[in-house]
């Protein structure tokens, strides 16, 4: 556990910034918006340094921290964001081609916020349902449910036909 | 296709050197640590009025962004500096209408807390004398001010107010102090105060000191919230503040508090947002009947919306976002922030003063980096305003360094 030190600060950091930075980059996919979302995290973490004594699990808080700023900066535009403004004139088969990266990632982009974390933080960064829970501090209910919601919302928009059923019977 | 790997192709590290400033972000952390940070979030709903009589008020919500001032934007602004000690980074944390100026002198390796310097009329007018640690936060037309010590490690929370010149502990034992108007009647709150001091579970009521040396009055709480807190106070009484539950995952915890001078408790609960359902209003500055704040999504993570809620009206209105902005307004409406221009590889900020829909430039000397650029003051008439900016280049001082003020016509 942390004591407010200025050279435990700098030690957890370097230790942990790459990490910090990929899962910044599979939230946000572009590299300089991690660069951005991890230096704003860091920042709002020293800010809050010295008073961490309490935290047990400084990783799951850190996360936690780098996936509000991402949430919060999409909330400021995302609404605004129209379906219709990036539709492609008829959807893909099957986006796991290479070159469908960037309407892998535009697709992502068409799910609430929320969603794209919960979604990022257990596929791609394969985090267990309890993990993902304590990150975004929620219930696993929360997470399962938030899962399905933007599974269902990235098929519907990448064309993939009929929606899951929300049963949560499946996951880690 | 198998649910779990349909987001597989985006798997991959980012391409690239990181661009992360690590001292960048301590030196910037430092400084929020030395002003007020607000989550923002959106949030609207009823405003709730818990008075005696009870019942629900019904709210208009106009989410549509709306003019906040007439008055005709400046066409002109000069800068001056102001003095600090012996050249030090000294940020601006308040300002008072009569025009004294509440500062935070950067640590140094003979200081190592934030010391307070107070200006008016462009001259230091007091060094106030405090504990390492203790951050002053407001002041009023007297030049009194008013923060709080956070000793670590031990949760040792202690309410300050500097008098006549003297810093007086505030009676009530664990505490903090947050506003102080002009007759001196202190707004905070008894306890560790709320989450965003993250060191401790929340617990805390909200208090008023009538003087220094008065007994803290508790103030009017709702039933159900585990935590609250005082921010600021008018010079008619009216006090405003937030109030939070015990944190359940998921469940919005705070709502922002409205205590009007006959006593009468409203938690300010905006009407359903546009995105979200965990956001809450937290106030901040009361300009004629409008209470600006933010909207919030939790106290612990920072500000997202600026929005203002009519006292008189019961109606709350979205307003257009701001960089880095301290709450500080005039009495047209206008206010401050900061604007970053990114061009290429080169980064650079300027002040702002929003003169409603007018963002106007404060002129320089600005860097074509990012800086520690920050405005935290701005006079009644919108036409003054105090800032600074610190940079250190390989340990060295650039020219553009120094505590400013821009006066504009």
């Amino acid at each position: 556990m942390p004591s407010g030190t200025d050279s435990e600060y700098l030690a957890y950091v370097n230790g942990r910034v790459i990490a910090l930075r990929r899962t910044a980059y599979l939230l946000s996919g572009s590299a300089d918006e991690a660069d951005d979302i991890v230096q704003e995290t860091l920042t709002k973490l020293y800010a809050r340094w010295r008073r961490i004594h309490h935290v047990d699990n400084l990783d799951a808080y850190v996360n936690r921290i780098l996936v509000r700023v991402f949430v919060d900066d999409r909330r400021r535009g995302w609404w605004k964001v129209s379906l219709l403004d990036w539709l492609p004139d008829r959807a893909p088969e099957k986006p796991d081609a290479p070159e469908d990266r960037p309407l892998l990632r535009a697709a992502l982009a068409q799910v609430p916020p929320r969603q794209q974390a919960v979604l990022v933080l257990r596929f791609l960064c394969d985090l267990p349902i309890r993990d993902v829970a304590e990150i975004l501090h929620c219930t696993e209910g929360t997470v399962k449910s938030q899962t399905t919601h933007g599974l269902n919302r990235l098929r519907k928009v990448l064309g993939e036909g009929e929606p899951m059923p929300s049963t949560l019977g499946w996951g880690k | 296709m198998i649910d779990e790997e349909i987001l597989a192709p985006l798997r991959g590290d980012p391409p690239g050197q990181p661009r992360i400033d690590v001292p960048r972000a301590m030196v910037e952390g430092l400084r929020r640590r030395r002003h007020r940070q607000w989550a923002s979030g959106v949030a609207v709903a009823a405003a709730v009025a818990l008075a005696a009589t009870g019942g629900l008020l019904t709210t208009r919500l106009h989410a549509a962004p709306a003019p906040v001032a007439t008055t005709p934007p400046p066409t002109s602004c000069t800068v001056s500096r102001l003095p600090t000690v012996d050249g030090r980074w000294t940020s601006v944390v308040a300002g008072d209408p009569t025009g004294y100026l509440l500062g935070a002198m950067f640590p140094s390796h003979t200081q190592p807390g934030f010391a307070p310097v107070i200006w008016k009329n462009g001259k230091i007018v007091a060094r106030p004398k405090v504990a390492t640690g203790t951050e002053l936060v407001d002041i009023n037309n007297q030049g009194d001010a008013v923060g709080t010590l956070d000793q670590l490690p031990s949760p040792l929370s202690q309410a300050y107010a500097v008098h006549d010149g003297r810093t007086i502990t505030l009676p009530g034992g664990l505490s903090g102090a947050k506003g102080i108007n002009d007759a001196g009647t202190i707004v905070g709150f008894l306890g560790h105060g709320g989450p965003q001091r993250g060191d401790q579970k929340p617990d805390s009521v909200p208090v008023r000191w009538s003087s220094p040396d008065a007994a803290p009055q508790k103030l009017a709480v709702p039933a159900g919230y585990a935590w609250g807190e005082a921010s600021g106070i008018a010079a008619n009484g009216t006090t405003w503040g937030v109030f939070g539950r015990d944190v359940q995952p998921g469940d919005p915890s705070e709502t922002g508090a409205l205590w009007l001078p006959d006593g009468t408790l409203r938690l300010l609960t905006p009407p359903p947002p546009m995105a979200g359902s965990d956001h809450f209003f937290v106030p901040e500055a009361l300009v004629g009947n409008w209470l600006y704040g933010r909207l919030s999504v939790g106290l612990e993570f920072g500000t997202l919306q600026r929005a203002r809620y009519n006292i008189a009206e019961n109606r709350f209105e979205q307003l257009p976002d701001l960089e880095d902005d301290p709450g500080a307004y005039a009495d047209n409406g206008w206010t401050i922030g900061i604007r970053t221009l990114h061009s290429g590889k080169t980064t650079t900020q300027q002040a702002i003063l929003q003169a409603g829909p007018t963002a106007v430039t404060l002129p320089g000397p600005y860097t074509n980096r990012v800086s520690m650029l920050q405005v935290g003051a701005i006079s009644p008439d919108g036409k003054s305003v105090a800032g600074s900016n610190n940079w250190l280049i390989d340990g060295q001082d650039l020219p553009v360094n120094g505590t400013f003020l821009w006066t504009c016509k």
